[in-house]
C-alpha cells in the first residue's frame, strides 16, 4: 500500500521526468578550436570587399561566424529561434580586399563573359564606393544591384592629404582658409615654385593618385578634378554631363591638374606608404579620410616626419560609403540575399560601427557619435567636407574613366637592366627578361619608352619613342639579352640621367628604373657621386628626373641604391626571380 | 486497489498521453511558409514572427507551421521583376501600401488592411528650412520645397551661398514604395487634391513642377536605402527629405548632432499602411497556407505585437503610439506629433498610371 508521501514522492519525480521528456532541447553548437566552422545547415553568404575594409570586416566576419557556430544570431545576442537557420559568411578576398575596379569588372564578366579569366561570383560586393554598382549596372546592362537597396557601412570622404606646413603656406598666399584645385595649381605656375611660398629646395610640386580604372579613390578625385575644371570653364550647373567631359577645355583643364603628379600607383594603401616618407617625396596625395588618419596615428611603416592635414577641396568631393551591394544574378538565392541583409544589420550594429570608427571611418550608424580618432589633432575636421557633388550619371562616369588614358601625365622612362654575369645565377636574368616584357607591354600607348643596359660596357639599345613605335623592338631586344661581364651601375646611371635631362618635354613623367643586381665594379672612375650629382642637377627643374632602384637579389648593392633613391626622393624596390615580375608590374602602374 | 495507487496509475497515463502527443506532434516536420515584407517593416515582422514561431503555432488542430522571412520592396513585385509562381511564392506578403496589392491582384488578395502604419514626413535643417519657408510664413511643404528646387540654389532664393545648390532627398520612386508615395503626396500637392487619378499623367506636373524636384536629389545611389541616415552626414549631403516617419525616428540621434532638424507632415498625406495579403489560391492545396496566413495575421494584430510597433518607429493599426514611446516622445521637440492631421489621404492612382510614372521617374534620373 502506498501512503501519501510516498504517492507525492512518486509525483513528483514523474512530474520532473515529463518535463525532461518535454524538452526539445536545442541544437548543438559546433565551434571548432581555434577557427570557426560552418554549421551544416548554414545559409552561404560571400563577399568580396575592398582593401580598406580589411582594417574591420575580416573581424566582423569572424565574430558573426563565431555566434551562428555558437547557436546565436549575432543581431539580436538570442538564440537561434526555432526554425532560424545559421548563416555563415565567407570572404573570397581571404582577409586581403581587392580593388574595387578589378572586382567590379569580375562580376560584370560572371554574366555577360562568363569564360573571362577574371570572374567573381559574391552575394555581397563591398566597393569603397557605390559608383561602382552604377557602372556595373551600366557595363552590363542590367539591374546587377537595386542602387536603392544598398546599405552604406562605414564613411570616409575623399580628401587631399597634405603637409600642414604646405597647407598653411598656400593659406597664407591665397588668404583664405578655403583651398582648392585651382590654389594647388598656383603652386606650379609660380615662376619659382614652392620657393614663392616660403620653401627652400624644390620647386616643383608632387602630386600623387591612383588608376581610376581599379581605384575608388582615383576614381572619385578625377571626377572632382573634372567637376573643379568644368567650373573654372564657366559651368554653372549642378551635375556634370557628358558635354562638360568632352569638352577640349575642361579635358585641358584637368591635363593641366594632372600636370602636378610626379607618379600614379596602383593602389591608394600604397601611396599610404610613400606619402609618409615625407615632403621630399610628395606634397599631397589623394586618400580616404580613414588613410590620413592611419598615417597621423603612426601606423605605417616610417613615421611622418610632421602632420598630414586633410585638405577638402573648396569645389567640392564625394563620400565615400563602403557600401553592400546584394547582387542580383542566378547564383544568389533569395534565402541568401535575406541571409545578406542579416549580415548587413550585424556590421551595423553599434559593436562593430565602433570598431569601424576606431579604424578611422566615420559611423554608418546615425546612432554612434562621432569622437576620436575625429580629432583636429589627427588632421580632420571632425564636420566633414562643406561642399559634396552630385555623382554623374554612369555614362558619364565612364565618358571620365576613358578620358584617362589623354588626360593623365604622359610619361618618358628608360628602362635600365643589369645584364652583368651575376644575372646568370638563380636565373635572374630569365625572370628579369619576363618582367620587363610584361613591364612595357603595361605601357600606356601615349608614354614614351627606351631601353638601356649595362654590364662592362652601357649601351643604349632602344632610343625614347613612342610606346606604339618602339614596343616590339624593345621586347625583341630584352628577350635576346645575354648575362656577362662586369657592372658599370654609377656610369650607366649618370649617362642615363644625363640623357633624360636632356629631355625637354617638361610636360611629362620623366623616370628611369634601374633594376640591378650587384654592387659596381666599373673602371671607368664614374663614382656613386658623380651619378647621384647628375640626379641632383635635375632637382631645380620643374620636372625633375625620378629614379627607381629596383634591389634585384641578395647581393644588391642596397647602400648605393638607398642613396640613390634619397637624392631621388624615391624608395628601393626590392626584388628577387620569385617575384620581380610583381614588382615591374607595381612599378608599371606609376606611369 | 487502494485510492492512492489509482490516483498514481491515472496520473502515469494522462501524462504519458500527454508526452507521447507532445512528442508525436513534434516529430511531425511542421509546415514551412514565408512572408515577404517590405524593408520598412522587416525589423518588426522579423521579430514578431520569431516569437510566432517560438509559440509553436498549430493549425487544424495538428498541424504544425513555421514562417521564414523574405524582405524585398513593393516596386519589383507588382512591376513584374520578381517572378513569383504557384510552385513557388511567399504565403503572405506585407508590402507598404495597400495600393500595392491592388496593383498585384491577379495574384494577391488583401486579408487584413493593415498592421502597421507611418506617414510621411518632412525633415530639413532649422538653416535651410528657415530660408524654404521664408522663416515660417509658410509650411515646410511641397511648395516651399518646389519654390527652392526651381531656383536650384540657395542664393537665389535668400539662402546662404556657401550652401551651394539646393540637396532634397527621398526614396528612388523607381525602386521603393516610400519613393513613389513621395511622388504620390506632390500630385496630390500639385492639384490640391487627394484623388490624384489622372494628375501624374500631365506634363504640367511632371516636366514642369516634379522634374526640378527630382533633379534636386543629388545621389540616389550614394544615400542608398536609408536616406536619414544619409543626412545624418550633415547639410553638405542632404538638406531637407520627404521620409516615412519612422525612418526619422529611427535616425533621430544622428540627426541632431550638428543643427537642429524640423519635422512637417504634407497636407497631402499617403499613408503606408503595410497591409497583409495572400496568395490567391482557394482551392484544397492552399487550405493550410491560408489558414496558417490567418494565425499568423492574428498574431500579428495581438497587443503585444502592436504594442512593440513603436519600437521601430511606426505607428499600430490602430491608434496612436503611447505617449511614453521612446522614439516618438523624443521627437515631439522637432515637431513629430503623435496625432498628426491625418484627414487628407491621397488615393493612389491605377497601376497603369502609376507605372507610368515609375518609367517617366527612370528616365528622369537617368538623363
Amino acid at each position: 500500500m502506498l501512503n501519501t508521501k510516498r504517492i507525492f514522492l512518486i509525483l513528483a519525480i514523474l512530474t520532473l521526468g515529463i518535463l525532461t521528456a518535454c524538452d526539445s532541447g536545442s541544437a548543438t553548437p559546433v565551434v571548432n578550436n581555434g577557427g570557426v566552422t560552418r554549421p551544416n545547415n548554414a545559409i552561404d553568404v560571400s563577399i568580396i570587399y575592398a582593401p580598406e575594409a580589411v582594417l574591420f570586416l575580416p573581424k566582423a566576419i569572424e565574430d558573426f561566424n563565431r555566434a551562428y557556430a555558437s547557436g546565436k544570431n549575432p543581431v539580436t545576442g538570442q538564440n537561434l529561434a526555432s526554425g532560424e537557420r545559421p548563416i555563415f559568411v565567407t570572404d573570397l578576398t581571404n582577409g586581403r580586399g581587392g580593388s574595387s575596379g578589378t572586382m567590379m569588372q569580375g562580376i560584370v564578366n560572371a554574366i555577360i563573359a562568363p569564360n573571362n579569366a577574371n570572374v567573381a561570383k559574391p552575394v555581397i560586393f563591398s566597393p569603397s564606393v557605390s559608383h561602382w554598382l552604377a557602372l556595373a549596372n551600366y557595363q552590363s546592362g542590367r539591374q546587377i544591384f537595386d542602387l536603392a537597396d544598398i546599405q552604406p557601412t562605414a564613411l570616409a570622404p575623399v580628401v587631399m592629404a597634405i603637409w600642414e606646413s604646405r597647407l598653411n603656406a598656400i593659406r597664407a598666399k591665397v588668404g583664405s582658409d578655403e583651398i582648392g584645385w585651382q590654389d594647388l595649381l598656383q603652386v606650379l605656375h609660380s615662376p619659382n615654385g614652392w620657393q614663392d611660398y616660403g620653401f627652400s629646395g624644390r620647386k616643383t610640386v608632387y602630386y600623387g593618385h591612383t588608376d581610376p580604372f581599379i581605384s575608388s579613390t582615383a576614381l572619385s578625385t578625377l571626377i572632382a578634378e573634372f567637376y573643379a575644371s568644368a567650373r573654372a570653364n564657366g559651368f554653372t550647373g549642378r551635375r556634370l554631363g557628358l558635354e562638360q567631359v568632352n569638352d577640349e577645355a575642361v579635358q585641358q583643364g584637368v591635363r593641366d591638374i594632372e600636370q602636378l603628379i610626379r607618379h600614379y600607383s596602383q593602389r591608394t594603401t600604397e601611396f599610404r606608404e610613400y606619402i609618409a616618407q615625407g615632403p621630399d617625396y610628395l606634397d599631397f596625395v589623394a586618400l580616404e579620410e580613414n588613410d590620413l588618419i592611419y598615417i597621423n596615428q603612426g601606423k605605417t611603416d616610417i613615421q611622418p616626419p610632421e602632420r598630414l592635414v586633410a585638405l577638402y577641396p573648396k569645389e567640392g568631393t564625394f563620400w565615400h560609403e563602403h557600401p553592400f551591394g546584394i547582387v542580383n544574378a542566378d547564383w544568389v538565392t533569395q534565402e541568401q540575399k535575406d541571409a545578406a541583409r542579416v549580415f548587413t544589420q550585424y556590421v551595423l550594429t553599434p559593436e562593430v560601427q565602433r570598431v569601424v570608427m576606431e579604424q578611422g571611418f566615420r559611423p554608418a550608424n546615425p546612432d554612434i557619435e562621432l569622437a576620436f580618432p575625429f580629432v583636429e589633432e589627427n588632421g580632420v575636421s571632425p564636420e566633414g567636407p562643406a561642399t559634396v557633388l552630385d555623382v554623374p550619371a554612369p555614362d558619364v562616369i565612364a565618358a571620365i574613366q576613358q578620358s584617362w588614358s589623354f588626360v593623365k601625365k604622359q610619361a618618358d622612362i628608360m628602362l635600365l637592366i643589369d645584364v652583368s654575369g651575376s644575372m646568370e645565377s638563380d636565373d635572374k636574368i630569365g625572370q628579369a627578361k619576363q618582367a620587363a616584357e610584361a613591364f612595357i607591354n603595361n605601357m600606356e600607348p601615349t608614354n614614351r619608352i627606351g631601353l638601356a643596359i649595362f654590364s662592362s660596357d652601357v649601351e643604349f639599345r632602344i632610343p625614347l619613342n613612342n610606346t606604339e613605335t618602339v614596343q616590339q623592338q624593345i621586347i625583341s631586344n630584352i628577350r635576346g639579352l645575354r648575362a656577362e661581364g662586369g657592372t658599370e651601375l654609377f656610369d650607366a646611371l649618370r649617362q642615363t640621367v644625363e640623357f633624360m635631362n636632356e629631355q625637354t618635354d617638361e610636360e611629362r613623367i620623366r623616370a628611369v628604373v634601374l633594376l640591378s643586381d650587384g654592387a659596381d665594379t666599373g673602371d671607368q672612375g664614374v663614382t656613386l657621386n658623380d651619378a647621384l650629382r647628375a640626379i641632383s642637377a635635375s632637382r631645380e627643374s620643374l620636372n625633375p628626373v625620378i629614379v627607381i632602384p629596383v634591389a634585384y637579389g641578395a647581393d644588391a648593392d642596397i647602400n648605393a641604391l638607398s642613396s640613390i633613391a634619397r637624392t631621388s626622393n624615391t624608395r628601393v624596390q626590392s626584388g628577387d626571380p620569385n617575384n620581380i615580375l610583381a614588382v615591374l608590374e607595381i612599378i608599371s602602374s606609376y606611369f | 486497489m487502494r485510492r492512492g495507487t489509482i490516483i498514481v496509475i491515472v496520473f502515469i497515463l494522462v501524462a504519458g498521453a500527454i508526452v507521447g502527443a507532445s512528442q508525436f506532434l513534434r516529430s511531425q516536420p511542421p509546415l514551412e511558409f514565408s512572408v515577404a515584407v517590405n524593408p520598412l517593416a522587416a525589423d518588426w515582422v522579423r521579430a514578431a514572427v520569431n516569437n510566432f514561431n517560438a509559440s509553436e503555432p498549430i493549425i487544424n488542430a495538428t498541424q504544425r507551421v513555421q514562417f521564414s522571412v523574405t524582405v524585398i520592396d513593393d516596386l519589383p513585385i507588382w512591376q513584374g521583376s520578381q517572378a513569383w509562381t504557384q510552385e513557388n511564392h511567399p504565403a503572405a506578403w506585407i508590402p507598404a501600401s495597400s495600393a500595392s496589392v491592388s496593383y498585384f491582384s491577379d495574384r494577391y488578395s488583401l486579408q487584413t488592411p493593415s498592421l502597421a502604419r507611418t506617414p510621411l514626413v518632412w525633415g530639413g535643417y532649422e538653416s535651410r528650412v528657415n530660408v524654404a519657408t521664408e522663416n515660417g510664413s509658410q509650411p515646410l511643404d511641397w511648395e516651399s520645397v518646389q519654390r527652392v528646387a526651381e531656383a536650384a540654389s540657395w542664393s537665389a532664393v535668400g539662402g546662404d551661398s556657401r550652401w551651394g545648390f539646393f540637396k532634397l532627398a527621398f526614396g528612388r520612386a523607381d525602386q521603393s514604395m516610400s519613393g513613389l508615395a513621395a511622388l504620390f503626396s506632390g500630385a496630390a500637392a500639385f492639384s490640391s487634391t487627394a484623388n490624384i487619378s489622372g494628375v501624374t499623367r500631365s506634363n504640367e506636373f511632371r516636366d514642369d513642377w516634379m522634374q526640378p524636384i527630382v533633379e534636386s536629389v543629388p545621389n540616389f545611389q550614394t544615400m542608398g536605402a536609408d536616406p536619414a541616415a544619409a543626412m545624418a552626414r550633415g547639410a553638405s549631403t542632404v538638406e531637407i527629405a520627404l521620409l516615412p516617419e519612422s525612418q526619422w525616428l529611427l535616425n533621430l540621434n544622428g540627426l541632431t548632432d550638428d543643427e537642429p532638424i524640423i519635422f512637417s507632415y504634407p497636407a497631402y498625406q499617403f499613408l503606408l499602411d503595410f497591409p497583409l495579403a495572400v496568395w490567391n489560391d482557394t482551392s484544397e492545396a492552399a487550405v493550410n497556407e491560408r489558414a496558417a496566413v490567418t494565425a499568423l495575421s492574428a498574431w500579428l494584430l495581438r497587443q503585444a505585437e502592436q504594442n512593440a510597433l513603436a519600437q521601430y518607429g511606426l505607428r499600430p493599426a490602430q491608434g496612436d503610439p503611447a505617449s511614453t514611446a521612446t522614439l516618438f516622445a523624443q521627437a515631439v521637440d522637432y515637431g513629430i506629433q503623435l496625432q498628426p492631421d491625418l484627414t487628407q489621404i491621397v488615393q493612389a492612382p491605377p497601376r497603369t498610371e502609376a507605372q507610368g510614372l515609375v518609367q517617366w521617374f527612370t528616365n528622369t534620373v537617368r538623363r
